[in-house]
Formats: C-alpha cells, sequence, structure tokens
C-alpha cells in the first residue's frame, strides 16, 4: 500500500507541475482522460481479456448522457446510467460467450459498428436538429476545478487498481488471466471473478468518459473512434503492463500525438499502425524482461 | 465420503464409462488403474465438476455434487490435480500455493499458510521461483500441494507419476504418504499399480470404462 501510496504522489505530483499554465493544465486534463482509459483497460486485462474496444465503455454512457441533455438534465443522468449498465452487461456477456481470441475480435468489430452506425442518430427540438457528425453539446467545468478533479479520480482509480492488485480478489483475476480451467479446479468462481473485473475496468471508463465530456462539452461520434479504441493497448504495450509506466506512457503517448498531429495530421495514427503490427514480437519481448525483472531470486 | 453411482459418459456415442459404482471412505486411498484411454481422468474429472456426466450421481458427505460447478464442489472439500500440470504461469510458485487458500484466508495469511506447507513439504526453497522454472517433479509437487491447500479432504490425483523418473516418483511418493498420515482420503490413478503399494489400501481396475475388479 506504500508503493501505491508513493506512485500515486508521482502522478498527483505531475499534475501539480503541469497546472502552470492554462494550456498545459488543459493538456493534463487529456493525459488524465487517457490514463484511466489505460487502467481501466488493465483492469480487463487481468483475466486475460484484451480489449480492442475501449472506446465504447469510455464513450458509450457519455454519449448517451449527452443526446439526453438536448431534453433535460434528469434524462441526461437517467441514458447516462442506463448506458453505463447496458456497456458493463454487454462486456460482460462478451467474455462469458467468447474465449480471448475471440473476445479481441468481437470488441473491435463491435466498437467499429458503433462508431459507424452513431452518427446516424439525430434528434430534432424546436426546430433544430442535433447529433449527426457533430454530435451533442454537454456541460463544462471551470478550468482550475476540472484540473483538480481529474487530478483525484486519476490518483484515486490508480491506488484502487494497485489496492485490487494486492488482495484476494486481484489473485483471482491474476489466476483466471493465466488459466481458466485451473481457476476453476482451486474453487474460483469465474463468473464472479470475472464480473469484478468488468465492473472495476468500466468504473475508469466511464469516468474518462465524463471527464472528456466536462473537457470538451461536446460528444460527438469521434469519441468511439479506433484511434481511442488502441489507445490503452499501446500504452500498455510501452509500460510493459506496469500500471505506473502505463499511466505515464499515456502521458508521454497524449503529448507526443499533439505535436506529431501538428506537423503531419494523422502521422500518429501511422505510428500506432506500426506498433500494432509489431505488437506480437513486442509483447513477447516485453513478457520476458518483466519476467526477468519479476524474478524475486 | 464419496458415493459413485451408476455414472455414465458418453461422447459422440461411444460409451466412455458405463455404470460406474464405488465408494470411498473417509482417510482412504484408493488407486484407480488401468491402461490409457480406459476412463481414468473422465472419471475424476466428472467427480470435480470438470466435465459433465450424462447419467448416475456423485455424492460427496451425502450431497449431491453431480454436474455441479468445480469451484462449488471445491467448497465442498474435494479437490483435483491435473495429469498435465496447469500453474498460474505469471505466478511465483509461492503465489501459486496462497491463491489455493484464498478461498478462505484473506491474502496475507493466505501466504502464511502457503509458506508453512511448503516448508512441511520440504519445498520451501521454491517458493519465490517462477512457475516457469520449475522441473515436472516440482510442478506435480506444487500441483498436489495446490489442490490440497484448496481444504480437500478429498483429493483426486490424476497419474501423480506419469512422466517422473525413478528419483521423482520416489520422492513424490513419499509426500502422499505425508498427506495419508494427515488423514487426507485420495484417488489416485496410475498405469502402473506397484508404486502405489503402501499408499493405497484398495485397487480398482477400470478398462474400457468398466469397473472390472476392486480389491
Amino acid at each position: 500500500m506504500r508503493r501505491a501510496l508513493i506512485e500515486a504522489s508521482s502522478i498527483a505530483a505531475f499534475g501539480m507541475l503541469l497546472s502552470v499554465s492554462p494550456y498545459y493544465s488543459w493538456l493534463f486534463v487529456l493525459m488524465s482522460i487517457y490514463a484511466l482509459l489505460t487502467i481501466s483497460w488493465l483492469f480487463m486485462k487481468k483475466i486475460g481479456r484484451i480489449s480492442i474496444g475501449h472506446s465504447f465503455l469510455f464513450g458509450f454512457p457519455v454519449f448517451a448522457g449527452s443526446a439526453g441533455y438536448i431534453f433535460s438534465t434528469e434524462l441526461s443522468m437517467q441514458l447516462f446510467l442506463a448506458g453505463s449498465v447496458l456497456s458493463f452487461f454487454l462486456f460482460y456477456l462478451f467474455s462469458e460467450l467468447t474465449g480471448r481470441t475471440a473476445f479481441v475480435f468481437l470488441t473491435l468489430v463491435f466498437s467499429i459498428f458503433v462508431w459507424v452506425a452513431s452518427p446516424k442518430l439525430v434528434f430534432e427540438k424546436e426546430g433544430y436538429l442535433a447529433g449527426g457528425e457533430v454530435g451533442f453539446s454537454f456541460p463544462t467545468l471551470p478550468q482550475k476545478e476540472l484540473h483538480i478533479t481529474a487530478t483525484l479520480v486519476l490518483v484515486l482509480i490508480f491506488i484502487l487498481y494497485r489496492y485490487v492488485e494486492r488482495s484476494r480478489s486481484g489473485y483471482f483475476m491474476q489466476a483466471v488471466g493465466d488459466d481458466e480451467t485451473s481457476s476453476k479446479a482451486v474453487g474460483i468462481n469465474l463468473r464472479k471473478t470475472k464480473a469484478l473485473s468488468i465492473i472495476l475496468s468500466c468504473i475508469s471508463a466511464w469516468s474518462a468518459g465524463v471527464i472528456y465530456g466536462l473537457e470538451f462539452g461536446h460528444i460527438s461520434p469521434e469519441i468511439f473512434s479506433i484511434e481511442i479504441s488502441v489507445f490503452p493497448f499501446i500504452a500498455s504495450l510501452i509500460g510493459a503492463g506496469n500500471p505506473l509506466l502505463s499511466v505515464f506512457s499515456s502521458f508521454a503517448l497524449v503529448y507526443l500525438s499533439k505535436i506529431l498531429n501538428s506537423i503531419y495530421p494523422g502521422l500518429m495514427g501511422i505510428i500506432y499502425s506500426v506498433i500494432l503490427i509489431l505488437s506480437p514480437k513486442i509483447g513477447r519481448w516485453v513478457y520476458v524482461k518483466g519476467k526477468r525483472l519479476g524474478e524475486k531470486s | 465420503m464419496l458415493k459413485v453411482k451408476d455414472l455414465v459418459k458418453r461422447v459422440d456415442n461411444v460409451l466412455l464409462l458405463r455404470n460406474i459404482n464405488f465408494e470411498v471412505e473417509r482417510g482412504e486411498v484408493i488407486c484407480l488403474y488401468g491402461p490409457n484411454g480406459s476412463g481414468k481422468s473422465t472419471l475424476l474429472r466428472i467427480i470435480a465438476g470438470l466435465e459433465r456426466a450424462d447419467n448416475g450421481n456423485v455424492f460427496f458427505r451425502g450431497r449431491e455434487i453431480t454436474n455441479t460447478s468445480p469451484w462449488e464442489i471445491v467448497e465442498t472439500g474435494l479437490a483435483y490435480a491435473f495429469q498435465i500440470p496447469r500453474p498460474f504461469r505469471s505466478m511465483t510458485f509461492h503465489e501459486n500455493l496462497a491463491v489455493a487458500c484464498m478461498r478462505y484466508l484473506e491474502a496475507e495469511e493466505a501466504f502464511k499458510r502457503a509458506g508453512e506447507i511448503a516448508r512441511e513439504f520440504d519445498v520451501k526453497h521454491l517458493l519465490y521461483r517462477s512457475s516457469d522454472r520449475l522441473s515436472q517433479g516440482e510442478l506435480k509437487m506444487l500441483e498436489i500441494l495446490r489442490a490440497y491447500l484448496t481444504g480437500a479432504e478429498l483429493l483426486l490425483l490424476d497419474e501423480p507419476f506419469a512422466g517422473l523418473d525413478v528419483e521423482n516418483a520416489d520422492m513424490l511418493r513419499n509426500k502422499l504418504l505425508v498427506l495419508k498420515e494427515k488423514g487426507v482420503s485420495m484417488i489416485i490413478t496410475s498405469h502402473r499399480r506397484r508404486i502405489l503399494y503402501g499408499i493405497a489400501e484398495r485397487f480398482i481396475q477400470l478398462k474400457d470404462g468398466v469397473l472390472y475388479a476392486e480389491g
């Protein structure tokens, strides 16, 4: 727990460092959103499920909430909750119905489907049209408050991840991720363990989605983009699966994408593609290195 | 303690197990022997809930456990050890053992208990070794200790001596004797009966899915 607190302090200190100017403060909130998405992905990875459709968990509740916001705040809240429950239920169902490989493809295909289908959602209110490619508006928070909120949420979710990792449930998740049949043989309730891992993953992704909405004040179908879906996979690959390194690699990737996209739009997409193509090789290398580093004797 | 009644298992219309009936008393060790493909492993996997029976019943401590989920069966005090060891690959020997106790202990206590058992069974030196750096004999030991640490009173050991050299087989035999002295009941499958002389009290032969001899 002491280690978790020290690591969380380093994240908070980095956040404070970036509060010096409005631009960097804005950038840190963006970094926090993506770091939360990465932690969410890591929670699901614990049970051996690699999601390439995390943009759905991240974007769907807040997208539904913003659609309801056109009509009333109450409807927005209700749709956000309904979207949250639905996103959890669907990912849980996917994990129950599919094996590891099929899960990767199913989440990818599903998130692409939602990305393509979401611009078709158009509402009319008092003669105005909302939705489509443009999306929906969402309330915002002043930058300072948002910066503090994002830092707090990220630090708390990070501590939660570290706590769960060393708890009974965390070991059960790791066991399920290693070998489901063996887990059953030592008395682990697979359904309960999977459900817990996915709900924790959802909580992290939903928080990231809400902060995203509050930061931009606007939710478009681009929230379901493939770039957002593959981001946590790439960040955790660079971070060698270590949560702190993955958080900081998320920060670095966000910063890098801002710089590279200002030089040549789409360059970051090319880099992501190259990393994805090389990922089996990088993954093996990271696994071997990680094993050597983790060996205690 | 365990009662298997008229158990039948079919795969693609082929009868793998035909009306199997037997009982195991508390503290008893049974050797289930027979050639490859006779249905020994299938029988153990059905009792452990890892495969479904087509007909018949399994009772453990008077409670029917036929086709119950494996984790519920482990809760009743019955555990299975695989023929080909299946350790949790990302974990050390110590973590593998501790996970098995976590069903009834908190993480910290589970690690303590796992450490104690490792000392008792003379495998303390393996505690911090990653499970993918263990020899076949060490993996078999891990598999059996992990099943025991679930709190099992009846262990189903599937071919624990398969693939072991004489030295490792002797070592494992001694550890099974320790478990027997602790009062743990066991059903052990094996091709070779001789290795279980002095451990098993009863020998049951299974051939072509039929229980041929008991004695």
